[in-house]
C-alpha cells in the first residue's frame, strides 16, 4: 500500500519533461494505469503540456500519411500564381 | 531563347515566356509555394529596376534565374537566421519544466493537412533531424515497421529505439512550432 501511495505521488509531482514523454509513450501503446490517470490530470492543468499533447498527435497522424504523397511535382507555375503576379506587375508599370 | 533589345524588356511577357522556369527552379530548391510566388515576384520587380542596366550580355532567362538564384540565397539565410534561433538552447530546463511553452498552432489539424506548405515544412523537418534519429523515426513512424524489425535492422535496443523516435517527435514539433507558431517563453505548472 505504501509503496503505491509513493508511486502516485512521484507521479504526481513528475515535470512537464516525463509528461511529455508520457504522451509519446502512448502513441506506442497503452500506458499503465497510474501513468494514464496521472497524465489527464496534468494536461487538464497545464496549457503547455495539453499543446504539445495535441501537437504529436497531430504530427504522428501527419507522418504516416507521408508516403502515398509523391514528391513535389516539377510542373510549371500555377495560373493563379502567374495571375496575382501579373496583376503586381501592372500595378507597378501599367 | 530570345535575346531582345534593353527597351524591350517587359515584365508580362517575362511571365509569359520565363514564368514556368522561374517558378520550377524556386519550388526546387524552396518548395513552398508561398515563399516561391515572394521570390519570384522578387526577382521580376528587380528586374524592372534593373532592366536599364541590362545589355543584352546573357539571355533573357539567365539574367532573370541569376537574379532569383541571389534572391533564394538572401532568403534561405535570413530563414536560418530565424530557425537558428527557433532550434537553440534545450526543450526543457534542468528541473524539466518547459524552457520554452509549446503555443496553440493558428489553424486546425485538418486544416493545416490540407496545406501544401504544410507537406513542404514536414519534410524540411524531417530532413533537418539528426541522421540517427531520422533513420529510426523514418523507419518506425513514417514506414511504421515494426519496432522488433527496426530494432534489428539498425543494430540498437528497444529502449535505444523509443529514444530515437521520441527525439524526433520532440525536434519535429519544434521545427514545425517555429514555422507555424513559435513557441513562447512559458513556465510549465
Amino acid at each position: 500500500m505504501k509503496k503505491s501511495v509513493n508511486e502516485a505521488w512521484r507521479v504526481l509531482r513528475m515535470p512537464c519533461r516525463e509528461y511529455a514523454a508520457l504522451v509519446s509513450r502512448e502513441l506506442d501503446g497503452p500506458l499503465p494505469l497510474l501513468s494514464l490517470a496521472a497524465l489527464r490530470t496534468h494536461l487538464l492543468v497545464c496549457r503547455s503540456c495539453r499543446n504539445f499533447a495535441r501537437q504529436i498527435r497531430f504530427l504522428h497522424t501527419a507522418v504516416r500519411r507521408l508516403p502515398e504523397r509523391g514528391p513535389a511535382s516539377d510542373e510549371g507555375m500555377p495560373e493563379e500564381v502567374r495571375g496575382r503576379l501579373r496583376a503586381r506587375m501592372n500595378e507597378i508599370q501599367p | 531563347m530570345s535575346r531582345p533589345e534593353p527597351g524591350s524588356l517587359d515584365p508580362t511577357r517575362w511571365l509569359d515566356e520565363h514564368g514556368d522556369a522561374l517558378w520550377r527552379y524556386a519550388i526546387g530548391r524552396i518548395r513552398r509555394a508561398d515563399t516561391a510566388e515572394e521570390l519570384v515576384q522578387a526577382t521580376l520587380l528587380a528586374a524592372l529596376e534593373a532592366k536599364d542596366r541590362f545589355r543584352g550580355e546573357a539571355d533573357e532567362r539567365t539574367w532573370l534565374v541569376s537574379i532569383l538564384r541571389r534572391k533564394i540565397a538572401d532568403h534561405v539565410r535570413q530563414e536560418r537566421r530565424r530557425e537558428g534561433a527557433t532550434w537553440a538552447g534545450p526543450e526543457f530546463r534542468p528541473s524539466g519544466t518547459w524552457a520554452v511553452g509549446p503555443r496553440r498552432w493558428p489553424t486546425d489539424a485538418e486544416a493545416m493537412l490540407a496545406k501544401p506548405e504544410f507537406w513542404v515544412d514536414l519534410e524540411a523537418c524531417l530532413g533537418k533531424l539528426p541522421a540517427g534519429v531520422a533513420e529510426a523515426f523514418v523507419l518506425r513512424e513514417v514506414r511504421q515497421a515494426e519496432a522488433e524489425a527496426v530494432c534489428g535492422a539498425l543494430k540498437i535496443s528497444a529502449a535505444n529505439l523509443w529514444v530515437r523516435v521520441h527525439r524526433a517527435r520532440l525536434l519535429l514539433r519544434r521545427c514545425l512550432a517555429g514555422k507555424w507558431a513559435p513557441d513562447r517563453g512559458e513556465k510549465g505548472p
